[in-house]
């Protein structure tokens, strides 16, 4: 038998079944009674990866997967394209950049005009480290916060933490999400869909 | 079960066994590469022919662009070095397929130290280095210049010389050391050799951090002795990694165009490796304005003159264009992910780095021979073509002798199922 190059796959492994039966209809205290959204678990990683691909197939567009580590291609498989946070850094870089030139040159050309250390006002040698300097505050402002705005923080409840098996998802559960904003999701036949994909435990979580 | 016994052709290492299931054929090249060698052998005697008449017509000029053209290659077959210890160094899975790019370019280093000899013969003419004149002609006990008597302990003779076969042997011994550990791995395998090379890698980059550096300041700010700046082997440093780098993806793309090495080494490779020059982009400038803003400030004379030298004339524009084109330039061509992970893009990016990278090399050493402004000189073209001719012969040879990846490293199976996190 030929030696497999590439990515290691998973080994087989098993949904262990919650104490007591997951309700279709998971209530969340101070709900709205409407759905946020089906959950489904699944085995491991490439379960759950066939799954996100079946799902995103079968026209569902709102997916999310959650998996205590990273699952190669798990992205793509439920349609997510580039993040635009990169945008913000050029942003912020920029913006560091364009302040700290206006600011300097402003206050040592016009404003407060200074001889230092025998060079000339303009001397824009001597400004190329607050150049630097501010460029890169300023870029990682701009990732941090926006980051933090894109992911949605700071969030101090979510509607899948009322889901019972729901906290296995930072130790050994991979979940597969389908949001209430898809159009083409409805609570039964959601559920039902991610029941015939092999999820487990799926229910409808109230928002 | 299918295994290969492909025999060596040369008929001394002991024969190879190639592991099963590999994505590519990863056997010496052979004839494949046949019409491209005969290419570079035609370019390398022409200019090799050029170099021969420059020297019997104008001879100052023909030891200014041989340097200019020779520290162009030794350059980049350094950073190939660089590349092998810090492989091994970091414990690299990801690269272990490069590696063999790597040993491979850093063979020019043996051709190159024979060809440094023509250096020895312009500094011992007194056709080269400023240094070497005075010492000859300033009485040995005199003050006539200070400057000269207290540098007169480092720039003489017989310490130069010494000084240049330490270099030469360090580069010579862990090239060589390093390159037979790692072809033998290709026939016994095991992890005992790989941990061999990551013992003696870190006590490599230190030597050859510090050889460099030395090298640097002997060969390239010697000629203008009475400069004085710490920053200058860092500065020959940041200059020839990018370059090697370059040299490092030209190579891999010419190997993938000829049909080889496609799922091995794939664009994930590449697009690493273009994020490394990304990071080397930022490096050389980081390093090239330290220098410059440091000495600009200090505004000391025997510092300033390297600067002064290159204010005159066309050296001016060419010292403002070289920011530009060497930092502006290449740093919003590499910025782009999709830039990086396209074989043309690579392609364009590299070819320009390594045309700046020889910008650079003439704009550090030229002004020295003509101090009032550019004299473009055909001997300048037909240098860097002849010595970067040497580095690329060099590497091809050993693609068409030994296997293309490290076969039997443990670490193979990471190599290449590589992928890089999707943003």
């Amino acid at each position: 038998m030929a030696a497999a190059y590439g990515p290691p796959s998973h080994p087989p492994t098993e949904v262990q079944p919650h104490t007591e039966p997951v309700p279709a209809f998971i209530p969340t205290p101070g709900g709205t009674g409407k759905p946020w959204g089906a959950v489904a678990e699944f085995a491991n990683g490439t379960d759950l990866l066939a799954a996100a691909k079946k799902a995103l197939a079968a026209g569902y567009k709102h997916l999310d997967a959650w998996t205590p580590f990273y699952v190669h291609g798990m992205k793509e498989a439920i349609g997510r394209t580039r993040s635009r946070l990169p945008l913000f850094t050029l942003a912020g870089g920029l913006t560091g950049l364009t302040a700290a030139a206006a600011l300097q040159f402003y206050l040592m050309t016009y404003y407060y005009p200074t001889i230092v250390g025998g060079k000339e006002y303009r001397a824009w040698e001597a400004f190329v480290p607050v150049f630097f300097e501010m460029t890169i505050l300023f870029s990682g402002f701009f990732t941090l916060f926006s980051l933090i705005g894109l992911c949605g923080l700071p969030k101090f409840f979510h509607p899948l933490d009322s889901h019972p098996t729901f906290n296995r998802g930072t130790q050994a559960g991979f979940f597969l999400t389908i949001e209430a904003l898809d159009a083409s999701f409805s609570p039964d036949a959601t559920r039902a869909f991610l029941e015939s994909l092999g999820g487990k435990h799926v229910a409808v979580v109230e928002a | 079960m299918s295994t290969a016994n492909i025999t060596d052709g040369a008929g001394g290492p002991p024969p190879l066994t190639y592991p099963a299931g590999l994505p590519d054929r990863v056997a010496p090249v052979g004839d494949a590469l046949a019409s491209g060698i005969r290419t570079l052998v035609a370019v390398l005697l022409g200019t090799g022919a050029l170099l021969v008449i420059g020297l019997f017509t104008d001879a100052k000029q023909f030891y200014h662009s041989y340097l200019f053209g020779y520290v162009f290659a030794l350059d980049i077959a350094l950073g190939a070095l660089f590349w092998t210890l810090i492989h091994h160094v970091a414990d690299a899975g990801w690269s272990v397929g490069l590696r063999r790019v790597f040993e491979n370019i850093n063979r020019a280093i043996i051709p190159l130290t024979a060809l440094f000899v023509p250096v020895l013969v312009g500094t011992f003419t007194g056709n080269l280095h400023a240094w070497y004149e005075f010492v000859h002609t300033v009485p040995q006990k005199g003050h006539g210049e200070h400057l000269w008597h207290v540098k007169h302990l480092y720039f003489n003779t017989p310490f130069f010389a010494t000084r240049i076969v330490i270099y030469f042997a360090v580069w010579i011994g862990y090239s060589v050391v390093m390159r037979n550990w790692s072809t033998k791995q290709d026939a016994v395998g095991g992890v005992a050799l790989t941990r061999k090379m990551q013992w003696w890698a870190p006590s490599g980059v230190a030597l050859l951090g510090l050889t460099t550096t030395f090298f640097a300041f002997d060969v390239l700010m010697s000629l203008q002795y009475s400069w004085f700046s710490t920053i200058f082997g860092v500065y020959f440093w940041a200059g020839g990694i990018r370059g090697s780098l370059a040299t490092v993806v030209l190579v891999v793309l010419g190997l993938r165009a000829a049909g080889f090495l496609r799922n091995t080494i794939t664009m994930e490779h590449l697009h690493d490796v273009a994020k490394i020059m990304f990071g080397f982009t930022v490096f050389w400038t980081y390093i090239a304005f330290a220098q410059y803003f440091l000495i600009w400030y200090g505004n000391v004379p025997e510092e300033t003159q390297f600067y002064l030298l290159r204010r005159n004339g066309a050296w001016n524009t060419m010292s403002i264009l070289l920011p530009i084109l060497y930092f502006v330039v290449p740093f919003f061509m590499l910025l782009p992910r999709a830039h990086k992970r396209s074989p043309v893009w690579l392609a364009l990016i590299s070819s320009w780095i390594l045309v700046m990278h020889a910008y650079d090399l003439y704009w550090q050493v030229m002004p020295v021979l003509h101090q009032d402004t550019i004299h473009f000189h055909w001997l300048d073209a037909a240098a860097p073509v002849f010595m970067f001719s040497v580095v690329l012969l060099s590497a091809i040879w050993g693609f068409t002798r030994l296997p293309l990846i490290p076969i039997r490293d443990a670490r193979l199976n990471e190599t290449i199922g590589y992928e890089n996190e999707t943003p």
